[in-house]
């Protein structure tokens, strides 16, 4: 196959890679994908399901300020409905939601009396209860509000209503004085930034046009899952655009210092950029939406396969004489297939890990990786010059002489060496001890303080609740997790009463499970006399005889149903119901958020009887996901480091040589977390997958080295190629240290650190391979 | 000839008619400027509640304040005397047992009953229209303003509200129910002019604490 021919089908081939990969490729930013697999974690699995759900698409918005607070509610609630991704929206003093409760909460009264009907029921109707009830049916009569008494006490004496009512106020978002509330669920995933954008901006854009008309002096604060996803994703990109221009920058400018040519730049970027694109496709095809990270990731390998073509094309260009590119290819093949085989091998560890998202990381590197080098060998040299000195440059030039001198120096320093490779295994032994591990997930990200605040304002004064901690009742059926959660909710408010924590918000508030509205209705009906009671009770406080007969045909004829969570739809209590009644899998979950918890081993001890029923400390659930993420990682690093040293062994057919090659993969790794620790860098999972693409190049440098020593002629091409393979790669992943994400942050300090150590090392590896030995 | 007679009769009953009704609205919109003309108003006032569902009817007794033109407060004597306000957009309920906060809204029931007659004393002839149908009768020194609600909501619950007074001193307000029962409210001592400084308003009209939560 001629060289044009390969050119024509290399492009071909990108071209058709990208345009698939563009077309095909779905994207997903969901934090579960970086959970443990379902099937290992029953609560991190809930955990994943909640963090899913409506819960994370509920947002609260509060208009305070001067102005028609309650008429702008009405109007932006009114506004927002239009929009495709509003499920539902509340203001919450719509007259005509209100009617709708009480239409809904009426009818059931005797059905929604009592927590515990057989106790609170037989004293309910008791003559001295009954006797207090007449007189404060009496005061209320002669209050301001007695017209609408009159009318609601013939068939509801007992005031079931207003019991019912003081138990939904604290189930409802409260407001407060001056200030409105509108309560929005979203029909995207909070994690959808593309849509949660669009409609966020639309939310201040219509509450702009609201304010115009009801008081612009109105304020409009936020709070949801939405907002705090958006913005870090946000950060996050413009962060990666900074980064990026000063990393290509840096690029330009090493490829322009050594080779004064763009063509070179190009042809290096050519086989990672196949390798990419090809590794995309397969992720598409195979494991359905792509996690931005692991994409990200993927990106990353640029920096880890452009070692390939920048050896082929430095050893190319330093050619003794003009040979064909291919031939300077086959020479070097060899130590290519070792480094790509092993580099990915180290990647492809991963996808042995638990956490799908770190899996789909290692098989894309490794497929990435694997493809880059075949196109390394088989299709760049189709685009090098024959006369390869035409990429040569003095500068390339003079920096190989001198290198290769400056190493052959190093050959015959073999206590160098030793002290090197002793001097990393120290500052590993002495930092690793004090390395300062942050598993919080929260850690990862730097979101703008200010908008963290506003939202905590505005979720914890509705609510008061604890967003991360709560007890969740999971059943097959609704109707049993709402069984379940009446049990939570009395062994909850004992919980309370005894002082481990400061209360709830219940589903059970506005809610019963069907059987306990039965027991209900037949409390009442196991009353004895219960009609004439009441008579008794309230003529001797003045009452005429005979007017509440409706409530006691009531009892023994109800005119409704009991109450079912979809009777709540159209009323203020829907937020409620969608954001703790959850479909899940294998069923339903009920989740009741809580207040103030002082006690949470006593909190967890209250419900750990009832059956189906967990307590959930959402932030510490993630920290111990983190955290293992972490260890697993660190563990199948080592296990890398172990399978590397294998191979090397099997190719070099000697143990030294087999060390001395993997030096830099095993050491940098290590001194670069001692770093770490003497530095006080805080060190996060980031930091360990830094520490993967360390081991990844780290590897390749030492196989590279150990080759060249073999052969005067490639000593100084080497380590000139390693030289510029090192800069590249530091421009690349390096530059990140300068993030505000920490994240970030953490991949470039850690990539940037062990890099220059694994140079360092790669060099300290030639005083201790001494004098050259055959390949 | 007869035909004529008879159209000259109608037009003068008509003309008549024309005349009473423009006298009419002269004297309420006279009565509503002396009764928006008397600024804060603090009177004693005593209350008869007559509710089918009690064998006798209820009587209280207590001093009503208002300062225009949206705070009005009825506080009820003796021990545990309870308290109301309406200010502004917000009801507040205090007796011995605690403390009720409202938002009124647009809801027109609760609106109308909150502002059952303060609406009158604002002496805003417009808003009041707006709100009732208006029918007065008497003189300036002795009148009598019947107030049939336009709101259907409010209408199922109120079937009148009259009021007595003389000149702008608004005397008596009965409050007649759809369903039969009548608050009975008679006023005397009535101060007009009154001034409401900052503490005694907050104190007054139970502005003064800032709520914990307030119910929509």
């Amino acid at each position: 196959m001629t060289d044009r021919a390969i050119r024509l089908a290399t492009v071909s081939l990108l071209a058709f890679l990208a345009a698939l990969a563009w077309l095909r490729l779905e994207t997903t930013s969901s934090i579960t994908h970086f959970l443990p697999s379902p099937e290992e974690a029953e609560q991190v699995a809930l955990v994943r399901e909640l963090v899913e759900s409506d819960l994370s698409r509920t947002m609260l918005l509060r208009i305070g300020g001067e102005g028609d607070r309650a008429g702008a509610a009405r109007a932006l609630a009114g506004s927002l409905r239009e929009l495709s991704d509003v499920a539902r929206v509340q203001a919450g003093d719509d007259p005509a939601a209100i009617e709708a409760l009480a239409r809904v909460v009426f009818p059931r009264r005797i059905f929604l009396a009592s927590s515990e009907p057989e106790r609170e029921i037989p004293a309910l109707v008791s003559k001295e209860a009954l006797g207090a009830r007449a007189d404060a049916l009496r005061d209320r009569l002669a209050g301001p509000l007695g017209i609408l008494v009159a009318r609601q006490a013939p068939g509801d004496p007992l005031d079931l209503v207003g019991r019912i009512l003081a138990r939904l106020r604290d189930a409802r978002p409260a407001s407060r004085a001056g200030e409105a509330t509108v309560l929005v669920r979203t029909r995207p995933s909070a994690f959808d930034s593309e849509r949660q954008t669009r409609l966020l901006d639309e939310i201040s854009e219509r509450f702009r046009l609201v304010a115009a008309r009801h008081g612009p002096a109105l304020r409009l604060e936020q709070s949801g899952v939405n907002r705090i996803a958006v913005a870090t994703e946000r950060s996050m990109r413009r962060d990666v655009q900074t980064t990026s221009i000063v990393s290509w920058a840096a690029v330009v400018a090493i490829f322009f210092g050594f080779f004064r040519s763009l063509r070179a730049l190009v042809l290096a970027f050519l086989p990672p950029t196949i390798g990419i694109a090809f590794a995309t496709c397969v992720a598409g095809a195979l494991l359905g939406p792509v996690h931005g990270a692991t994409l990200g990731f993927g990106l990353a390998l640029v920096g880890v396969a452009i070692d390939y073509p920048i050896h082929l094309i430095v050893h190319h260009a330093l050619a003794a004489k003009s040979v064909p590119a291919r031939d300077s290819a086959r020479g070097l093949r060899r130590p290519l297939v070792v480094s790509g085989a092993t580099t990915a091998l180290c990647f492809g560890v991963l996808s042995t890990s638990r956490f799908p998202g770190v899996e789909d990381m290692g098989s894309f590197a490794a497929i990435g990786i694997l493809t880059a080098l075949a196109a390394t060998l088989f299709a760049l040299p189709a685009f090098l010059p024959t006369e390869g000195s035409r990429l040569a440059t003095p500068a390339l030039r003079h920096t190989a002489a001198a290198l290769g001198e400056a190493l052959a120096g190093f050959a015959r320093l073999r206590p160098l060496g030793f002290g090197v490779v002793a001097a990393a295994c120290v500052v590993a032994a002495l930092g690793i001890p004090r390395v300062d591990w942050s598993d919080d997930p929260a850690a990862l990200s730097s979101v703008d303080p200010s908008l963290l605040e506003e939202d905590r304002r505005v979720r914890t004064s509705a609510s008061g609740v604890d967003l991360d901690r709560f007890v969740v009742a999971q059943g097959e059926t609704a109707e049993q997790a709402l069984e379940r959660n009446d049990a939570v909710y009395e062994a909850l408010e004992d919980a309370a009463a005894s002082g481990h924590l400061d209360g709830v918000r219940s589903l059970h508030a506005a809610l019963f499970s069907e059987s306990l509205q039965r027991r209900n209705l037949e409390a009442f009906r196991a009353e004895r006399d219960l009609s004439r009671r009441i008579e008794d009770a309230f003529s001797e406080r003045g009452f005429e005889r005979g007017r509440f007969d409706a409530f006691t045909r009531e009892v023994f004829e109800p005119s409704a149903l009991p109450l079912r969570p979809e009777d709540l739809a159209d009323t203020p209590l829907a937020g409620l119901v969608d954001a703790t009644l959850v479909p899940v899998r294998g069923g339903f979950a009920v989740v009741t958020y809580l207040r103030g918890v002082r006690d949470a081993h006593a909190v967890a001890e209250a419900i750990e009887a009832i059956p189906g029923v967990r307590y959930l400390d959402q932030a510490e659930i993630l920290r111990g996901v983190f955290e293992g993420f972490r260890r697993t990682t660190l563990r199948l690093l080592g296990v890398s480091a172990l399978l590397v040293l294998a191979v090397l062994v099997f190719r070099y057919r000697s143990a030294r040589r087999a060390l001395l090659a993997s030096l830099p993969a095993l050491v940098a790794p290590a001194a670069t977390l001692g770093v770490f620790g003497l530095a006080g860098f805080e060190a996060n999972l980031l930091a360990v997958v830094s520490l993967l693409l360390v081991m990844g190049m780290g590897v390749d440098y030492g196989v590279f080295m150990v080759d060249a020593c073999a052969s005067a002629e490639r000593f100084g091409a080497t380590a000139v190629a390693l030289l510029v393979s090192c800069l590249t790669s530091i421009a690349v992943f390096g530059v990140l240290a300068l993030s505000t994400q920490p994240a970030l942050r953490a991949i470039g300090l850690g990539t940037g650190i062990g890099l220059g150590v694994a140079f360092v090392l790669a060099v300290g590896t030639v005083a201790l391979a001494g004098d050259r030995e055959p390949a | 000839m007869l035909r004529t007679a008879a159209l000259l009769i109608a037009f003068v009953v008509a003309l008549a008619g024309a005349r009473l009704a423009s006298a009419d609205d002269a004297l309420l919109a006279d009565v509503l400027h002396r009764l928006g003309e008397n600024g804060g108003v603090r009177a004693r006032y005593h209350e008869r509640k007559t509710v089918s569902l009690l064998s006798a009817p209820i009587e209280s007794a207590g001093t009503l304040y208002f300062d225009p033109p949206d705070h009005l407060a009825r506080h009820v004597e003796g021990a545990g005397g309870a308290k109301m306000a309406v200010a502004g957009d917000l009801v507040v309920m205090r007796d011995a047992t605690g403390e009720e906060r409202l938002r009124i809204g647009e809801s027109e029931v609760a609106r109308g009953l909150a502002e059952s007659f303060s609406v009158a004393l604002r002496g805003d002839l417009s808003l009041l229209g707006s709100r009732y149908e208006t029918e007065i009768q008497g003189d300036l020194a002795s009148w009598r303003l019947r107030l049939v609600p336009r709101s259907r909501a409010l209408a199922r619950l109120v079937d009148r509200i009259v009021l007595e007074g003389s000149g702008g001193t608004l005397r008596r307000v009965e409050l007649v129910e759809v369903g039969g029962d009548r608050t009975t409210t008679e006023f005397e001592d009535v101060a007009t002019g009154v001034h409401f400084g900052p503490e005694e308003r907050a104190r007054i009209f139970l502005i003064d604490r800032a709520p914990a939560r307030v119910d929509d």
